[in-house]
């Protein structure tokens, strides 16, 4: 289980054949990519997205969701990889992987980490377009999507 | 300690940060010990920003650890007031 932040643009890509590179014995590896929208859901282009993140609670959160997947799934190797500070429209924002003897599991994993890192991961962020700057809250589908989880069974 | 004035330092993030400050000090009076006192006392300084700070979704941290309402300020040095999170 590996949780980092990054300050500067990664490749996914890389990311994905190092984790991958790592797992014996699993026959699922499943990932997720976040890229930084070029457009606001206003319409505006964005500059820049700023991901604000907290000097020490950033990545404990990440690793309480790390861990948590890991107690809920049958998992044997998670990574995720969060950029902060100035992120430039196209730019990964997030990276996460699970490897898992069986896909379910490892499919599971991917989404359940996102949906919490959508709502609970201490990170602000703000659009910058030409018109001004705007903070971004989850959305009411970003805590509904979370909260399913809370209903359905452990694997 | 009750009946005992405190100054402590007050940090924001996120847009409280850009709306109030990233860290002020505060002067807090007798008789104001919880977290629930401070929370009520920024939002009595900060009307418009009141909802936010008085949030459910809204999380706050003394001296770095998570902590709610009914939390003692005694011997607090710093509170973080993290409105409510988006990552991923």
């Amino acid at each position: 289980m590996e949780c980092s932040l990054a300050d500067a643009p990664f490749d996914p890509a890389s990311e994905l054949s190092r984790f991958g590179g790592r797992v014996d014995g699993c026959g699922a590896i499943a990932s997720f990519s976040g890229v930084a929208r070029p457009l606001s859901k206003q319409g505006s282009d964005v500059s820049a997205l700023l991901l604000e993140s907290h000097p020490r609670l950033t990545l404990l959160s990440m690793e309480d969701i790390a861990e948590d997947a890991r107690k809920r799934f049958e998992i044997r190797s998670l990574r995720i990889v969060h950029r902060h500070g100035l992120v430039a429209p196209g730019e990964t924002i997030v990276f996460v992987a699970a490897a898992s003897p069986h896909r379910r599991a490892a499919l599971d994993a991917v989404d359940y980490m996102m949906d919490r890192l959508k709502t609970e991961a201490v990170f602000w962020k703000r659009e910058d377009t030409p018109a001004g700057s705007s903070w971004i809250e989850p959305t009411d589908d970003d805590y509904a999507d979370r909260d399913r989880w809370d209903h359905s069974p452990r694997n | 300690m009750t009946g005992v004035s405190r100054s402590m330092n007050v940090a924001f993030y996120g847009p409280l940060g850009s709306a109030i400050g990233r860290e002020i000090q505060l002067k807090l009076s007798a008789g104001q010990n919880t977290l629930a006192d401070l929370r009520q006392h920024l939002a009595t300084l900060h009307p418009d920003q009141s909802e936010l700070l008085c949030g459910p979704r809204t999380r706050w941290a003394l001296d770095g650890e998570f902590a709610n309402d009914s939390a003692s300020l005694e011997g607090v040095k710093i509170a973080e007031c993290l409105p409510p999170v988006s990552g991923g």
